[in-house]
């Protein structure tokens, strides 16, 4: 709608309705009190914007509501005939053509006023999406936990979970991870004040990305009841940020099988290699922690062979008949 | 000029040599004989620790090394070091032989996880 006297009306309507209904253009130019001229400019454009009263007249000729004839297109511009329409004469006709570039600079002012409005409002949306979408991505959780440990362990002897996190998180935010055991089994700690710190089943650590990364080497002590190919399971998360509820979860392994071989022994055939001594100095020894009994590896190591001694539940280390490793 | 002032001396010039190389390296310094030395060289990024495996030819006998090693296999063929935690630099290992052997019966490997990949390194030792 141009003002507030005057209309958009859809002159697709107008035709269809008049031709629909059998009426001629005089019949409405004769009703509504303008020339044949100027309904048929109305039919021929889109969306004339005519008076109100005209817009009146011409639905009651047209035996049908207003609403029906107003433009059906949400936003469609206007067509001029505003001031043509109205005048009942070939006089204010001719006004109207010599009056048209005054007519058509408003129209454009309202056009280009339209169109800031629609870039105003799409603009803001579209700071407001961008806003939303870097204050979300700020906040992100840049943080990955990765659980390491060997695939099987014998029934009474501990071996190490590493969660290894890697992240982009400031120094100041302060990490803790959660890790839950499932089944027959303790976990221990590194020491603290002389003492190895029991976490029963639900080892905790709270610390700070280093240079991007964080470390927590934890042993777990299967329980003496579990028996060959028993499990024990594992799931935790690493919470990173303020208020976050539910935590990263961590990847990696999530189950540890029990079997007569010692968790170093990767590939199972009683002899722990250069390569898997190696693997296990590599994988789970960090500067400063004596979680794990190494001079005990390295003694079975050393011997070439071991077996599994079924009654004290220990390694047993038996050097190799033909001398090779 | 004192033995073990070779020794430092030696293993300054051929430490250096070695410094393109990275992980752990190592070369005999002398050239046969009874004392067989070997410089070990240990470049960042440093493994956890790495193993050195000595073939002792046969009909001799290790009579003393330093430092002492970790194990013998094979009945004393075969001398083992296990190097746990070592830092940046050189290290020599050197062991006294029942006789003098030729430089081409040495033979001698170094394996080590890599710190980074993971993967299992063997290198000989070089003369």
């Amino acid at each position: 709608m141009n003002s507030s006297n005057s209309v958009d009306v859809n002159g697709n309507a107008i035709r269809l309705i008049r031709e629909q209904k059998g009426l001629t253009q005089l019949y409405l130019a004769t009703v509504v009190g303008v020339t044949t001229d100027t309904i048929s400019r109305w039919e021929n454009r889109r969306y004339p914007s005519i008076k109100l009263e005209n817009a009146k007249k011409l639905a009651e000729a047209l035996e049908v509501s207003l609403e029906e004839l107003l433009e059906a297109e949400a936003g469609a511009e206007g067509e001029d005939g505003s001031v043509a329409e109205g005048a009942d004469s070939a006089a204010v006709q001719t006004a109207t053509e010599t009056s048209a570039a005054p007519i058509a600079a408003g129209r454009l002012q309202r056009l280009l006023a339209r169109r800031r409005l629609w870039i105003g409002v799409g603009g803001g949306l579209l700071a407001v999406v961008v806003m939303v979408g870097f204050a979300v991505w700020s906040n992100r959780s840049d943080i990955r936990a990765t659980r390491t440990m060997p695939t099987h362990t014998a029934p009474n002897l501990p071996f190490p979970v590493l969660i290894q996190t890697t992240g982009a998180v400031e120094a100041h935010n302060t990490l803790l991870i959660r890790e839950e055991l499932l089944g027959d089994c303790e976990a221990v700690g590194p020491a603290d004040e002389g003492a190895a710190k029991q976490f029963g089943k639900n080892p905790r650590w709270i610390g700070k990305l280093s240079n991007g990364k964080a470390v927590f080497l934890y042993l777990v002590e299967p329980g003496k009841k579990l028996r060959p190919d028993e499990e024990i399971g594992f799931s935790g998360d690493v919470i990173s940020r303020e208020g976050q509820s539910a935590g990263d979860a961590i990847g990696g392994p999530t189950r540890i099988v029990i079997a007569p071989y010692h968790w170093v022994d990767s590939d199972k055939d009683s002899v722990i290699s250069d390569s898997e001594i190696l693997k296990a100095y590599e994988t789970y020894s960090i500067p400063g922690e004596n979680l794990i009994n190494f001079t005990a590896i390295e003694e079975l190591w050393l011997a070439g062979k071991y077996a599994w001694n079924k009654k004290t539940q220990t390694f047993v280390p038996s050097s190799l008949a033909d001398g090779k490793e | 000029m004192r033995p073990f002032l070779v020794q430092i001396l030696l293993a300054l010039i051929f430490g250096g040599m070695a410094a393109a190389e990275s992980g752990v390296v190592g070369r005999y310094l002398a050239g046969g004989g009874s004392d067989v030395q070997m410089l070990l060289t240990i470049q960042k990024p440093v493994p956890a620790a790495f193993i050195v495996l000595q073939q002792i030819p046969p009909g001799v006998k290790m009579t003393s090394a330093s430092p002492a090693p970790s194990g013998f296999v094979q009945d004393g063929a075969t001398v083992k070091w296990l190097v746990k935690r070592p830092r940046p630099g050189s290290l020599i290992l050197s062991m006294q032989l029942s006789r003098q052997v030729a430089e081409e019966q040495l033979q001698g490997e170094i394996s080590y996880r890599h710190p980074e990949n993971g993967s299992l390194v063997v290198r000989k030792i070089s003369y």
